[in-house]
This record gives structure tokens, sequence and C-alpha cells, in this order.
């Protein structure tokens, strides 16, 4: 142990077995960055705070199911605290199907880092980059969907396009950032 | 709205942006999840095109919480056990 960290995969192993002072490590890796993806898109500081906590609970609580996905923890967590403000997010609206308390665990949804290195060598300059090489359609439908939690049909009314024009947008949109991070991530 | 649509291959992966993004409506999304259950062949488009979501992450600034809400999630998973 001689002063090395534990990876954040070995404290989500540790927290499987009920170790409370890994939870409390990883909680204090990923606070500032689960605290500012929640604010972002709930746009309430208090609603926040609640969502971040519903994080932790929700990686004491599924930690044991974690090494059956192939994600990173990173990548795993910030699964978990997306979902959470999404939640709220439909909650307040009525225009939005309520969640499912069916789904699935959010592991499920991202099971895989293709490229570990997303998680850890890409800074936010390359992202941004990388956003903003895409048609400015293509990165709205993106943003709405990840940062307003719109499901396709608000983004479709929203944006005034069909159905059909959300889906190619977000998916044409994802393949190249997948590309351009990619080809970041090789320099 | 209410009968459950039916995805074939081509249009699942079509809608794996809309699904990695949580953006599509539950009987819809279901749909997805029964051919990913399914269907023997892979399905790479899912966990490539999910796994751009965490870095989008990154563009978010950070923002320390108060110590209290350090004290207030341990307390609730101490609750939890």
């Amino acid at each position: 142990m001689a002063g090395v960290a534990a990876t954040d995969e070995t404290l989500v192993e540790r927290v499987a077995n009920g170790d409370q002072g890994s939870l409390a490590e990883l909680y204090d890796r990923y606070q500032s960055l689960t605290l500012g993806l929640a604010a972002r898109i709930t746009g309430d500081r208090t609603v926040a705070e609640d969502v971040v906590q519903e994080t932790f609970i929700g990686v004491w609580r599924a930690a044991g199911r974690f090494s059956e996905g192939r994600a990173s923890a990173r990548t795993w967590i910030i699964a978990i605290c997306h979902h959470r403000a999404v939640d709220v997010l439909r909650r307040r609206r009525p225009s939005s199907p309520l969640p499912d308390p069916e789904l699935p665990p959010p592991v499920q949804l991202v099971s895989v880092d293709v490229w570990p290195a997303v998680s850890r060598a890409l800074d936010a300059e390359a992202v941004r980059g990388a956003l903003n090489g895409l048609p400015a359609a293509q990165r709205e439908a993106i943003e709405l969907a990840y940062f307003g939690g719109l499901t396709q049909q608000e983004i479709a009314a929203r944006t005034d396009v069909p159905l059909g024009t959300v889906k190619s947008r977000v998916r044409l949109g994802l393949v190249a950032l997948r590309d351009a991070l990619r080809s970041v991530d090789r320099q | 709205m209410s009968q459950l649509p039916s995805v074939d291959h081509a249009e699942a992966i079509e809608l794996a942006g809309l699904y990695v993004l949580d953006a599509l409506l539950p009987s819809l999304r279901a749909a997805v999840q029964e051919h990913l259950g399914a269907c023997p062949d892979a399905h790479l488009e899912f966990d490539e095109l999910g796994s751009v979501l965490p870095a989008l992450a990154l563009l978010v600034e950070p923002i320390q919480p108060p110590a209290a809400l350090r004290a207030r999630v341990m307390a609730a998973i101490k609750e939890r056990g």
C-alpha cells in the first residue's frame, strides 16, 4: 500500500465488499465532476447536490454488478450521475415520459471503453475542439440530449425537424465525435 | 402508442446514438433492448458511441461541493450498511 493510490476500479471492488472507506475515496475523487455535471443538467445547485448523493448511493448499491461491465469506473460513475440528473429533469417536465423504474442500471448503457484513454488523457480542450468541429445542427442535437435530457421527440419539437432527422443528426454527430476523439487520442 | 414496436438489426444500429444518450421513449428503448438481447450479431456501435459520453462530461466546469454533502452521503451509506 505504501503511498500507492488504489485505482478507481480497485476502489469499486472494495465498495462491492462493503468498504465504506473506499466509497469515501471515490467520493473525494469524483465529487466535483459529478456536482458540476449535475448542476449543468438540472440548473439547480441544491437539486444537483441531491443528485450527487443519489449517485454515490447508486455506486454503493450497484458496485457488486460493476465487475460484470467493461467500462472504467470513471465512465460508470459519470453514467450513473447523468442518468439520475436526467431523471430529475424528466420528472419535472410534464411533457416527458416518466422514467421507467425497470430501467437497467447504467452499467449496461455504457458498457465498454473502446479506447480507454478517453477517460484519462483527453482534456476538455480537445473535446471542445471536436464538438465545435461538428455541423451546428448535430452539435445542438447532442447537447440537447446529453445536457438538456431531452428525448428524440422533444428535440424534434424544439428544433422543428422530423424525428428521423434527429435520429440521424445524433448518430452522425456521435460517430464524428468518436472519430475526432480517437484521432486526438492517437497523437 | 400502446403496441411494442419491433426493431430489426439495421434499425437498432440507426438508433444507437439516441439509445446511449437515453433519449428514446420507453417503448422504443425497450424494443432496442429486446433486439440487443436476442440478436447474435455484434453491436459495437453501441459501445463505441456510448464511450463518447464521458468525454462530454469533461466540458462541464467542476464544482466543489460543501463538506456537509460528504457527511450526508456517508451517513446515508452507513444507514444502508
